[in-house]
């Protein structure tokens, strides 16, 4: 790239990070690659996170964000701004992730602890937690006890808990996307959560002892 | 307690019942203790996630990341090049042959025509340059016969027999 060149796209995109996505977007849907560049800046780390949150592994969540920006760019007429762009962004990546974990599942044998996943085998023994794991934890500790809970969770369970709890979406929404019944989603939610709950009450009573 | 209750406090949680549902669920609640905690486990995951969802930083630089989804855009949209019909295609694997057999045709009869045109020149006379200054040298040739003869003979002897007086007066 020519200097001068080099020197008017640096002094664009120091003018765009003054702009909302908004506008962005509304520039990016002419075809201004610069305009989908500063989105892609800003809203990276968030894609990336949902992709790594779901498949846990990095290289997979850095091409599926990949993947998930080039469809939104693709797409990105049919944008009509009835969600936020990183919402709009946040759903294409999950999609994608979703795909993905199928196309995977249908290469793994359905073992018996993925069969008794849905029904709570062990969940249904677990004793319930009554006293608050995360009370006085730091916020930092905390993301970090949560994560380390998510990574030891099955993917059907982590997928639900991400769906519901992080990206928000109803019961319906979710089957919709993991193409399966309500009763399940529920099932799953429920034994993933009481899970979730034990882990953490795990890591503290490791943290007293 | 049956699964079918616990999914109903959990559905109450999330705020998925009917106002009437909802009711009867709290209502439930205010006398069972089991299901008070049991509820109390699954707001405290709750709460947790929605206070603790993890932070991850992309692990790679932002130069890098955008240029390697700008060059999947430019190859996403890059023309692609149009599919030939299938006529066009069965036409293309007849025109190797058929060009083939054209040039074979042309070849032919090209040659055919160059026979016939040295039809006359089958035999061919012709004086032979020689240096020499006493003989001379005629050829023959012959296509059909398969022949070419060559007459050498005396140049004296055709001079002699040929001289004419004037011509000689004027070469004079």
């Amino acid at each position: 790239m020519p200097f001068w060149a080099a020197v008017q796209t640096m002094a664009t995109q120091q003018d765009n990070s003054a702009v909302g996505d908004d506008k962005l977007v509304r520039r990016a849907q002419r075809g201004d690659m610069v305009a989908f560049e500063e989105l892609v800046l800003r809203h990276r780390d968030k894609i990336y996170a949902r992709a790594f949150s779901m498949m846990r592994n990095e290289e997979e969540a850095v091409d599926l964000s990949q993947e998930a920006w080039v469809k939104g760019w693709q797409r990105l007429k049919q944008f009509q701004g009835e969600s936020s762009f990183v919402t709009w962004m946040t759903r294409i990546v999950i999609n994608l992730c979703l795909d993905q974990l199928r196309k995977q599942k249908r290469h793994r044998a359905e073992s018996i602890e993925l069969m008794e996943e849905e029904s709570g085998g062990v969940e249904r023994q677990m004793p319930v937690v009554t006293v608050n794991p995360t009370a006085g934890l730091e916020r930092q500790e905390l993301r970090q006890r949560i994560d380390k809970a998510l990574a030891q969770l099955s993917v059907e369970h982590r997928t639900v808990l991400i769906l519901h709890e992080f990206e928000e979406l109803e019961y319906k929404e979710i089957a919709k996307r993991m193409q399966c019944s309500i009763g399940t989603v529920m099932s799953r939610l429920f034994y993933a959560r009481r899970k979730m709950a034990n882990l953490l009450a795990g890591y503290k009573r490791e943290e007293l002892s | 307690m049956k699964q079918e209750s616990e999914l109903k406090l959990q559905a109450y949680l999330d705020g998925e019942l009917s106002r009437w549902q909802a009711r009867k669920v709290a209502a439930w609640l205010a006398n069972d203790q089991q299901a008070k905690a049991l509820l109390n486990e699954l707001t405290i995951a709750k709460t947790a996630l929605a206070a603790g969802e993890p932070e991850v930083k992309l692990p790679e630089s932002r130069e890098f990341y955008w240029s390697k989804i700008q060059r999947q855009i430019q190859t996403v949209e890059m023309p692609q090049p149009r599919p030939v019909p299938a006529f066009l295609v069965a036409w293309r694997r007849l025109l190797a042959p058929l060009a083939g057999v054209a040039l074979i045709l042309f070849l032919t009869v090209f040659s055919f025509q160059m026979y016939d045109a040295g039809e006359d020149s089958r035999h061919h006379l012709a004086v032979v340059e020689n240096l020499s200054e006493h003989t001379g040298a005629y050829s023959f040739r012959s296509q059909s016969e398969k022949m070419f003869v060559v007459w050498v003979y005396d140049r004296s002897e055709e001079t002699d027999a040929e001289s004419d007086p004037a011509e000689d007066q004027v070469d004079q």
